[in-house]
């Protein structure tokens, strides 16, 4: 929030802050939509493979996904430094997006 | 998060992802709130903004009137369908499917009636409530999936405000009561406060019910894992627990006209046995399946839901064409905690089951919504002025917040009562008036953003809030001078649609007004002098006073 | 009508919570003095109790919509009147707890 103040480069704890919110955003956004929607994939065959109604397993996890992107986004801003927030959002969407990739092929249920 | 990198608490982050997940798209949202907020009424914009309706006024021989202008109109169709006018309609609207027509709504013809007469009425093209209900979550001007998933993204952006807001307000309980006017940005805090936590539970539903009905856009993901790209059978399956009400089944398609014709029973007693079975709606509309021949059958649906659990939908009545008989009907079978929990949550956002009472407290709740909204935006500009104080000057962001604050709250209410004014100051015969009347709300729009430019902060407020107050107030005397009913007319014959609106707008133009009472009262005690006088070199003092006086 | 019994049952509900916590005790005065507690569970059981009318007139999910909806502005109402006239928000209370039960009561559907 600092006015477009001529000459000068930012000073580098600025940088700093600058790229740690930048960071924190493209895991909270971008992270925690991959972690949403790959755990409503998931999230629906394990619902599903526990005896719930497909239709009520597929809405169900859709409406938890939503729920987890917001939670995740705020942990994205809420933890320690932005490694963490890569490690906890983006890392197990990744897992999940995996496992719905390999439920997709016919895993196992 | 804190740029000198210095850990900090959970309540300290979750305050600055507050701050900028609602102001970064906060302008979007407030648009969105309002206009979804006006929505609840959206019939009742429609009825206003048609003036040619204005003298049909029902009765109770409105039912029996509409059905032999149908007989009348087409006799030859095979379905009709009569929306009952009532305490948010003022006529009736008919629509029919010819023989042979198309699926869908291209097929269908419609027609308004009058409810006394059953006269048809020509009223003039204009898109009513309609431009800005779909306004709400569409947004204009654009492919209808772009404007979806950026009203759905700034939805995203809402709900993490509203959790994190949540989280970082520390006093919650203690606070609760607590509204301390007089006191600058404590009171604005105040203000944004009590409206957030006195409605919560509203805003907390209505945001995620948001994404919700946006859901199979934004996340199709746990429909697509189970389904592959078949949505077809999660509708089906879903729709399972719901038959849909089964005349639809039993009408007919293209049209087999059977030999003889037969007289439809009267409606009357039909009417009474569903008004006693209905105290709270009545009959929303009815329904006539092949009429004319011995097969017709006559449906009629309540006005409104008596439970969310099955999304509020309407309670129906079958009868018999020719004899006038009740026929039964399965109970629809009830729906999954799962699908009645979606249910319940998307019914309260669409507000389709709701009677005015409840309407009522639903739009109340989304104006206590819209102010949150406000309050918040303008409480970021409130907080840093001691900032620009000390500064002496007023930074490009802050200027430009300022700027996008008055233009996108104060010019929205200009727009939207400038929309009401071109529906009346534009011809009725006018080509494609429609459009015209939806350019003027974004012309008046516009004009609204480029004016706080050339004006001091606290003037452009002050003008912008005047002129709404001024254009809502005249309203309800435009009404009658441009051929509408005024509240002399329609109070005492019930025509609650363009009463209340005349009525909505008189209330509309006080808070405006009240708001230019009070700017006009005078700022609160600041407290500059101490400050500037402490270190301040000579020319550090004088910028202070020409940015006081600027304000 | 039931709309309005709740609304206003909810308010004297209010009251007396309010009445229980350090900020606002003062200015509800209560008697006797120091039964914060007490007050405090009574509220919120009137509290609970309002939403009896809405549930006379509605269906459970419609009426608890409508209970919340009117909860919000009870609660508006008293926080407005605590601000500007403390001094009223005692009577106004004990006038709307009677109403309300007589509103409920008379016009009960049934």
């Amino acid at each position: 929030m600092v006015s477009l103040a001529p000459a000068a480069k930012p000073p580098p704890s600025l940088r700093r802050y600058r790229a740690a919110v930048a960071s924190r955003t493209v895991a909270a956004v971008a992270g925690g939509y991959l972690l949403a929607a790959a755990g409503a994939a998931v999230g629906a065959h394990a619902m599903a493979g526990l005896g719930m109604p497909r239709a009520d397993a597929a809405l169900a996890s859709t409406l938890l996904a939503f729920i987890v992107h917001a939670v995740a986004a705020m942990w994205a801003f809420g933890c320690a430094s932005a490694w963490r927030a890569w490690a906890g959002v983006c890392l197990p969407g990744v897992v999940l997006a995996l496992a719905a990739w390999w439920l997709q092929r016919g895993g196992t249920a | 998060m804190r740029p000198d990198g210095k850990p900090e608490g959970l309540r300290q982050s979750m305050s600055w992802l507050h701050t900028w997940s609602g102001l970064l798209l906060g302008w979007l949202l407030y648009a969105v709130f309002f206009t979804g907020t006006l929505s609840y009424f959206r019939d009742e914009i429609d009825d206003w903004m048609r003036p040619e309706l204005h003298a049909s006024v029902p009765g109770p021989e409105t039912a029996q009137r509409a059905l032999d202008a149908m007989q009348r109109i087409a006799p030859e169709a095979t379905t009709w369908t009569l929306s009952l006018p009532g305490p948010r309609q003022t006529a009736v609207e008919a629509s029919w499917r010819e023989p042979g027509a198309e699926q869908g709504r291209a097929g269908l013809k419609r027609a308004t009636l009058d409810a006394a007469t059953g006269e048809r009425i020509e009223p003039r093209e204009t898109r009513g409530g309609a431009f800005l209900y779909r306004f709400h979550f569409e947004l204009y001007a654009m492919p209808r999936v772009w404007g979806r998933w950026i009203v759905g993204i700034a939805t995203m952006f809402m709900f993490v405000a509203i959790l994190s807001g949540v989280i970082t307000h520390k006093k919650i309980f203690t606070d609760f009561f607590t509204f301390r006017p007089k006191k600058g940005q404590r009171s604005w805090l105040d203000a944004h406060i009590a409206t957030a936590v006195l409605a919560l539970p509203f805003h907390i539903v209505i945001t995620f019910s948001g994404l919700v009905l946006l859901m199979f856009m934004l996340m199709p993901w746990g429909i697509q894992a189970i389904y592959g790209g078949d949505t077809n059978a999660y509708f089906a399956e879903v729709r399972g627990a719901r038959p849909q009400a089964t005349a639809q089944g039993e009408r007919q398609r293209g049209g087999r006209q059977e030999a003889g014709a037969a007289a439809l029973a009267p409606v009357a007693p039909l009417m009474a046995e569903a008004a006693q079975r209905w105290p709270v709606h009545g009959v929303g509309s009815i329904t006539v399946n092949a009429p004319g021949t011995p097969r017709a059958t006559i449906e009629l649906r309540e006005g409104g839901g008596e439970s969310l659990a099955n999304r509020g939908q309407a309670r129906t009545l079958l009868f018999d064409g020719a004899t006038g008989r009740m026929r039964d009907r399965p109970e629809p079978a009830a729906a999954s905690w799962v699908r009645a929990t979606s249910n319940v949550i998307t019914g309260v956002h669409l507000g389709r089951f709701a009677e005015p009472a409840v309407r009522w407290l639903l739009f109340l709740s989304g104006v206590v919504g819209t102010v949150m909204a406000a309050t918040g935006m303008v409480l970021w500009v409130v907080k840093r002025l001691p900032e620009r104080r000390k500064l002496g000057r007023t930074p490009f962001g802050h200027r430009l917040v300022e700027v996008l604050n008055v233009g996108s709250i104060a010019g929205l209410s200009v727009a939207t009562a400038a929309y009401f004014w071109m529906n009346r100051l534009l011809p009725a015969g006018l080509e494609a008036r429609g459009d015209w009347e939806i350019r003027g709300f974004f012309i008046a729009w516009l004009l609204c953003l480029l004016h706080p430019l050339v004006r001091t902060h606290r003037r452009a407020w002050l003008e912008q809030m005047l002129l709404a107050a001024l254009l809502f107030a005249l309203l309800p005397v435009l009404n009658p001078l441009t051929g509408g009913a005024s509240l002399a007319q329609s109070v005492p014959h019930g025509q609650w649609s363009i009463a209340g609106f005349d009525l909505t707008m008189l209330a509309l133009a006080a808070l405006h007004g009240w708001v230019v009472w009070w700017l006009l009262r005078g700022k609160p005690a600041a407290k500059p002098a101490p400050r500037a006088a402490a270190p301040a070199t000579g020319g550090v003092a004088v910028k202070a006073q020409a940015w006081e006086r600027a304000q | 009508m039931m709309a309005w019994s709740t609304l206003f049952l909810a308010f004297a509900a209010f009251t007396a919570i309010a009445a229980s916590m350090e900020r606002h005790g003062d200015d509800l005065r209560l008697a006797p003095q120091g039964r914060a507690l007490a007050w405090r569970a009574g509220g919120y059981g009137l509290l609970a109790a309002s939403l009896l009318p809405c549930l006379a007139r509605w269906n459970a999910s419609v009426a608890v919509t409508a209970w919340l909806g009117l909860l919000t502005f009870a609660a508006l109402a008293l926080g407005l009147l605590l601000t500007y006239a403390p001094h009223a928000a005692r009577r106004a209370a004990s006038a709307a707890g009677a109403a309300g039960l007589l509103a409920a009561l008379l016009f009960l559907p049934l």
